[in-house]
């Protein structure tokens, strides 16, 4: 027995399943640690307490109701789950299972219960975490968004989800039993490499890009698969993720020609900004291009004389626009160049240059630039200067160094030719603005030597031209007054405009044919040399008719005739006043005056008053029987005898007899005055009242009587 | 050189290195076989067509500093010879006169740019 005991106590104290026993009135006798410990009370603390005493009465009832049964029955009731808390973990749902088995006396009575527990809480937990786990899976399965599948090691579906249906357009079940290239084509090929990978390698593969086509579209779809091991941990197949990112990757796509476009609008922009700057740039070089050839063709095309002036300003509006210097050479003889403009855009510079320009002429024999180019006329283009070109154009080591110091950079020299030959050559050079000529600066420079040429050549025709005016009418006129017994004479002649062509008008003083003089005036219509012809014809015509003897009157009639008959005289007429004078013994001058059609001629008599004599005949030349008429008067001491052209009275603007008046006017405030005061300030009046500018010839002549005995 | 062509020569440098910019932005997206619309490198100041090559094209293009892209028919005379006629566009060489320039301002060029 006391073996028995020992073993029992042994029993007690180490068994790790709950031991317990209960004497007849359900108090607890005897507990072994372990069920101590499942209770949550020392096994010391059991004794005399009933279950509802030690676990309370929710646990505690039910223990009591089963050692009742047992009591009852004597038999043994095993296995039972008993759950419920305990003060070991309040408020713990606990599962046990319980066996409890009768004491029998030695009369066979029941003496108590005893109990085995077996705490199953860890195993009930297990359990229903893997099916809660199972339900879980299952709802992922059915509801994720994403495509879930599990295949097998013969890369067959073994679990696919709607998702992944879905995405690959075949029903859940199909799939079973299928391998992806037997459902996919293409597309399954591929996915089976990436089974083969991670059942070979033991390792997952993270995202990998599937690009394929379904039904003819292009779809893109991302994919982890990773491998599934069994209870041993060798691989038994492969779970995989599976999304499709068709949409993420056409709006990726679609950002990304976003970008594109917008990266190249950008560009476009960028380059129609430096086009725009460009454009700018070049409508600026030829504005300041039109500008100089405007203010230069302006300069150009005026009527001059001096035309080195307007070389001068045309090299000045060159420099800075399209040349840092600007030079003109002329050729003044075959063997001699003179420059006759310079124009730098450094004034201290230009000061040089001048003095350089007088100090070094260009040859006419020389083998480079201006010289050559006058020589052959040809345009010598070099758009950048070489140092070589520098050292054979200068003269001495001084040149060589004033022309360094110009700084060339590129240049032009242009010919300037007129009806064939070179007059000259122009020269334009850019230094220190950096730039350097191109196509558009030659036609430029071209254009400007072209005008020149032909302002140059104008301007010496002009001069030419006028010279021969000059001594044409110088002809047409007494080159001075003679010395008349008994008159004082004076005239004046002022020829209209800018003296390039021979005016109409003339007078004339001349000895008879006995001892009376001839005072002539006259307007021959028109201007240039057939009225220069007209007017000599006249002058002569008339001279040689009074030589001879002929009247007043019978002079007109015959210069009639002589200009009906003349052809040069192409149908001009003339209008004339002929006034045949002689000076008396006593002072007096009788005159017998004829007209042709010429002004009134005036009497400022000695008291200050003006008689206007008036005569009518026709213009002479104009018709074949004209009538001159013809009147004697006479001169007193004192008086002065006026003889007038048109260009005197027919003011501009003003009414046809205005000018009548300001002469008759301008007579009697000179009462008393001679014959030289009264045209002097005739024709002060009459230039003045015309702003300086006559716009006819002025002819004046006039006579007073002085007695013979001033000779 | 006169001021026309260095006029060409520096406009088209411009254009270059505003293709350049865009390709080095282009390099932060994906590559791409299909065309890009760079930008006519060519003279003419009224110029507003794309020239459009691929990427490969294009640096093709860029490997020589003398060499620039434009659209057919775009080339300037006198200044640039083409080397390479194509649908989309004409691959033009500068003449010696203005290689310096446009060499130095290459911004492939070592120290270029």
């Amino acid at each position: 027995m006391p073996e028995s005991y020992a073993l029992l106590d042994a029993l007690f104290a180490h068994a790790p399943i709950g031991l317990a026993f209960w004497d007849s009135e359900q108090r607890y006798r005897r507990v072994n640690p372990a069920l101590a410990a499942m209770n949550g009370v020392a096994p010391d603390d059991h004794v005399g307490r009933t279950p509802p005493e030690v676990v309370g009465p929710e646990l505690g009832d039910r223990v009591r109701a089963l050692l009742r049964k047992v009591q009852q029955t004597g038999t043994p009731l095993v296995d039972l789950p008993i759950e419920g808390t305990t003060p070991a973990a309040p408020g713990e749902l606990r599962h046990w299972t319980a066996s409890y088995y009768p004491v029998p006396g030695e009369a066979g009575e029941v003496l108590g219960v005893a109990a085995v527990v077996v705490e199953r809480t860890g195993e009930r937990q297990a359990r229903r975490a893997e099916q809660a786990a199972t339900a879980i899976l299952d709802a992922i399965f059915s509801a994720a968004p994403i495509g879930l599948a599990f295949w097998d090691l013969d890369q067959r579906y073994r679990r696919v989800n709607p998702g992944l249906a879905q995405l690959n357009g075949v029903s859940a079940e199909a799939h079973l039993g299928r391998t992806p290239s037997e459902l996919l084509g293409e597309l399954g090929t591929r996915i089976e490499e990436l089974l083969r990978t991670v059942v070979r390698t033991g390792e997952a593969v993270v995202d990998e890009e599937i690009d394929s086509e379904l039904e003819g579209r292009p779809i893109h779809r991302q994919a982890t698969l990773f491998p599934v091991r069994g209870a041993d941990a060798d691989v038994v197949g492969v779970a995989g993720v599976v999304r499709d990112v068709t949409a993420q990757h056409e709006a990726e796509t679609e950002r990304t020609q976003l970008l594109r476009e917008a990266l190249t609008a950008r560009a476009q922009a960028e380059a129609a900004q430096v086009r725009a700057e460009a454009a700018q740039q070049e409508a600026e070089a030829a504005r300041r291009r039109t500008e100089v050839l405007a203010a230069a063709g302006a300069r150009l095309a005026a009527v001059v004389t001096d035309y080195e002036a307007t070389l001068r300003e045309v090299a000045r509006v060159a420099v800075p626009a399209i040349a840092d210097w600007c030079t003109f050479t002329l050729v003044e003889s075959p063997q001699r160049l003179r420059t006759v403009a310079v124009a730098a855009a450094d004034p201290q510079l230009e000061a040089l240059a001048r003095e350089m320009a007088d100090r070094y002429p260009p040859s006419a024999d020389a083998p480079h630039g201006v010289g050559e180019v006058i020589r052959t006329g040809r345009t010598q283009f070099v758009r950048e200067i070489p140092e070589e070109l520098l050292a054979s154009i200068a003269q001495d080591p001084e040149h060589l160094a004033f022309l360094r110091r110009m700084g060339m950079r590129s240049g032009m020299i242009v010919p300037i030719k007129a009806r064939g030959r070179t007059i000259g050559a122009l020269s334009l050079v850019a230094a220190e603005s950096g730039r350097t000529y191109g196509e558009d600066d030659l036609r430029v420079a071209e254009l400007l030597a072209a005008r020149a040429a032909l302002s140059v050549e104008n301007a010496r025709l002009y001069e030419q031209h006028a010279h021969i005016a000059r001594t044409l009418q110088r002809s047409l006129l007494p080159p001075a007054l003679p010395d008349v017994p008994g008159l004082e004479l004076a005239a004046r002649y002022r020829a209209a405009g800018d003296q390039n062509e021979v005016g109409g008008d003339f007078y004339d003083v001349f000895r008879g044919a006995d001892d009376t003089w001839t005072l002539l005036i006259g307007d021959v219509a028109g201007k240039g040399p057939e009225a220069a012809a007209v007017t000599s014809l006249t002058r002569h015509t008339l001279r040689a008719m009074t030589l001879r003897g002929a009247g007043a009157r019978e002079c007109l009639h015959l210069l009639n005739d002589a200009l009906l008959r003349e052809p040069a005289v192409g149908g001009r007429f003339c209008t004339t006043l002929y006034a045949r004078v002689c000076p008396q013994d006593d002072g007096r001058v009788t005159m017998t005056l004829a007209t042709g059609g010429h002004l009134p001629p005036r009497v400022l008599r000695a008291d200050g008053t003006v008689e206007r004599l008036d005569l009518r005949g026709a213009i002479v030349g104009g018709l074949r029987n004209p009538k001159f008429a013809e009147c004697d008067e006479e001169l007193r001491p004192g008086d002065v005898l006026l003889l007038f052209t048109d260009g005197v009275t027919e003011l501009r603007g003003r009414d046809p007899g205005a000018g009548e008046r300001m002469l008759d006017a301008l007579l009697a405030e000179h009462a008393g005055a001679g014959p030289a005061e009264l045209v002097e300030a005739i024709e002060q009046r009459v230039v003045a009242l015309q702003g300086g500018e006559p716009r006819d010839d002025i002819a004046l002549l006039a006579a007073r009587p002085v007695g013979l005995d001033s000779r | 050189m006169d001021d026309r062509a260095a006029r060409i020569a520096a406009n088209e440098s411009r254009f270059r290195d505003i293709n350049e910019r865009l390709r080095g932005d282009l390099r932060a997206l994906p590559e791409t076989d299909e065309t890009i619309d760079f930008v006519c490198e060519c003279g003419r100041v009224d110029c507003a067509q794309p020239v459009q090559l691929t990427l490969a094209e294009y640096e093709a293009v860029r490997a020589s500093s003398l060499d620039f892209v434009v659209v057919p028919g775009h080339q300037s005379p006198g200044v640039e010879d083409v080397v390479d006629s194509r649908e989309r566009y004409a691959r033009v060489r500068k003449h010696p006169e203005v290689a310096p320039l446009v060499t130095e301002t290459d911004p492939r060029r070592p120290g270029g740019g």
